[in-house]
């Protein structure tokens, strides 16, 4: 594995002639950045290497044996969550429109507690590596886990594709690489982590990354505070005075201006983040409720403080960064893009060598993030696809285990070609629409699943897959893509965001196709609900029942 | 996964005669649900009332939110609202994990030693 890190960065250091070299970011090859992370690769590779020792059975690979404490989940979940997005987006967007970088940060930290309270226990008590071991508990097996694999799948590989375009673009622009190779060794990396070192190795890179932001982000947010002698009113002035939009900056603008978008985009932030996979994963990794429910608490600190830094860090661009000549073109536009603002803050506040940091730690960001995606991923393709569905439970463990790696290089190649081919689409509404899939196909199957003793597979399957569909055909015909992709004179969905109408046609299909279900399955399946109530509450299998199969 | 129909080894011996019907039958049971279920059921509303509350308020009056503080300093109301969200947020988390921790762990703890008395 040694050999393996020292390849990886000779593969970066190729195109050291064809590039000129230079300190700043977007202006070529950044030794400084590039010598950095290729410490963090070798790290990750190590801790791969140790990992793989210990990732020996279909418990280890899906779930680290379930051995990860409450801490080191709390971590590793900030970690899986926090995606480039949020250091670079939500300070570009504090950089562009000030307050409106705060609208979108708290939807992202309020998601937490839904978590918490309705999904978290019941799912590590009726799980036990993936979503579709819990929605399956009284449902008939192959159709609700060939759903709920599915649009795991789904929401995994849109997910993926926003990472690799992301990955691509900014290691171009950090460390001067073609964007073709940032993306090949991404997805490389991510398949190395999940394929030999399983959930332990990818717990670890959680962690350590979310440690990394914390710290870049505290350090940046301290520089600039003490540049304004610590008084948030000084920097609130200085930033008035620099931006284009003076006052308003303090304000809320654009983003909301219109209430259905607004609630529908609240509605896909807060309840989607309870029907991401790699999210719900996390909770399995943990001995027992109490750990699984600690773990939120910690993650939900350290996510709601690296926000809180975060706008500060927004904040700080648009004093420190905006006016300075340094960090922009000959036209006045920023180098690289408004969403290299917060990597500008880092040049200018702690020089080459915290540029550098940022930079690594930037991208330590992405391969966290797209490693726990690659493990959810491939679970629900050998997990459920390939155990349950397709060999009916009688596959053995070395074959789960095997085709779950098989799955990891299948996922890891389909995601770098599809970032390939995307590297010139607009992507913008991939995040927002995997958000909006999650709350309107996994979050109400799995809720209902839980709480509703009416839910029948044939309402699951349906009113799920309803859900699942319109979330994406209202995005298609939004405004974001009906004309700014598709080019179209008018949306026919008015809307920025889908979930507020997907939410609904989900809940009331699962409903409708549960309450009409007069079967004698359907029957089965509502009388089951009793016992899987007290394994849901009490974490416990009381003997003497056998579950309906 | 398989439901086997074995109890995990912490479990006292004496419970194994007892089926999931008898256990969903205990009144300490039924107690322990909906204690729990009015509890999260009313976090959640108190998280999604707090939370959409704030959303409309931006999409119906912005203005309230960009009021200053002190008319001098450029510092709006919504600053500390938005902050405050995030300390809301985790002082909700911070009750639920209390709550859970001191209260219903204990009736679960209760109900599975009376198990099979």
């Amino acid at each position: 594995m040694k050999s393996t890190a020292l390849t990886l960065c000779g593969l970066l250091l190729l195109p050291l002639p064809v590039l000129a070299a230079g300190s700043a970011v977007g202006q070529g090859l950044n030794l400084t950045a590039i010598s950095m992370f290729c410490v963090f690769v070798a790290a990750t590779l190590f801790i791969t290497r140790w990992a793989a020792r210990r990732n020996n059975s279909v418990e280890d690979h899906y779930a680290a044996g379930g051995k990860i404490t409450a801490m080191q989940n709390g971590w590793a979940i900030a970690g899986d969550y926090m995606s480039a997005a949020s250091l670079l987006g939500i300070s570009a967007l504090v950089f562009t429109s000030g307050y409106d970088g705060l609208i979108y940060s708290i939807g992202f930290l309020a998601s937490w507690p839904i978590i918490l309270f309705l999904v978290a226990e019941p799912l590590r008590n009726l799980g036990r590596y993936t979503l579709a071991d819990v929605v399956s508990y009284r449902l008939q097996r192959k159709p609700i886990r060939t759903f709920s694999a599915s649009s795991s799948i789904v929401i995994v590989l849109l997910y993926l594709v926003s990472q690799m375009v992301g990955a691509g673009k900014l290691v171009e622009l950090l460390f001067g690489l073609s964007y073709t190779t940032a993306v090949v060794l991404v997805g490389v990396l991510m398949m190395v982590y999940v394929f030999f070192g399983g959930m332990l190795a990818t717990t670890w890179i959680q962690i350590i990354k979310a440690a990394l932001l914390l710290t870049g982000s505290a350090f940046m947010a301290y520089m600039v505070m003490q540049h304004f002698g610590f008084s948030l009113n000084a920097l609130f002035t200085q930033a008035v005075q620099t931006h284009k939009l003076h006052d308003a900056i303090m304000r809320p603008g654009g983003l909301v201006s219109d209430p259905v978008s607004a609630v529908s985009l609240g509605m896909a932030l807060i309840f989607g983040t309870a029907g991401l996979p790699h999210i719900l994963m996390r909770f399995f990794t943990v001995g027992n409720v109490q750990a699984a429910r600690r773990s939120i608490l910690y993650a939900t600190g350290i996510v709601g403080f690296s926000y809180a830094l975060i706008i500060v860090i927004g904040f700080g661009t648009i004093a420190l960064v905006a006016s300075d000549p340094l960090y922009q073109t000959n036209q006045g536009s920023i180098i690289g893009g408004v969403n290299m603002v917060a990597v500008h803050l880092a040049h200018a506040v702690g020089g080459n060598l915290f540029l550098g940091f940022i930079c690594a730690v930037a991208f330590s960001t992405i391969l966290a993030v797209v490693a726990g995606l690659t493990l959810a991923g491939s679970s629900a393709v050998s997990h459920d696809l390939y155990v349950h569905v397709l060999r009916r439970g009688t596959a053995t463990e070395r074959e789960e285990l095997w085709v779950s790696r098989a799955a990891t290089v299948g996922l890891g190649v389909l995601a770098i070609v599809l970032g390939i081919l995307f590297e010139h689409q607009t992507i913008a509404f991939i995040v927002s629409l995997t958000f909006s899939i999650a709350a309107s196909s996994n979050f109400p199957v799995l809720v209902l699943s839980i709480y509703w003793r009416g839910l029948t597979t044939r309402g699951a399957v349906v009113g799920g897959s309803l859900g699942l569909a319109s979330a994406v055909a209202l995005t298609i015909l939004s405004p974001t893509v009906w004309v700014k992709v598709l080019g179209h004179a008018a949306p026919i969905y008015p809307y920025e965001y889908p979930a507020l109408f997907s939410m609904l046609v989900a809940f009331a299909g699962i409903y409708l196709f549960s309450v009409t279900d007069k079967s004698q399955r359907a029957r089965i399946e509502q009388r089951a609900y009793a016992d899987q109530l007290v394994v849901s509450e009490l974490g416990v299998k009381a003997a003497a029942v056998t579950r309906s199969a | 996964m398989e439901h086997t129909a074995t109890l995990p080894v912490s479990w006292p011996q004496a419970a194994a005669d007892i089926t999931c019907e008898e256990l969903g039958r205990d009144p300490r049971f039924q107690a322990l649900l909906s204690g729990r279920r009015r509890f999260i059921w009313g976090l959640t509303a108190l998280m999604l009332g707090v939370y959409f509350g704030y959303i409309l308020t931006l999409a119906y009056r912005p203005d309230l939110l960009g009021v200053r503080l002190v008319a001098s300093q450029p510092m709006t109301l919504g600053i500390p609202i938005g902050f405050g969200m995030f300390a809301f947020t985790f002082g909700l988390v911070a009750v639920y994990v209390h709550r859970a921790n001191s209260v219903y762990d204990a009736m679960i703890r209760n109900l599975r030693q009376g198990v099979g008395q």
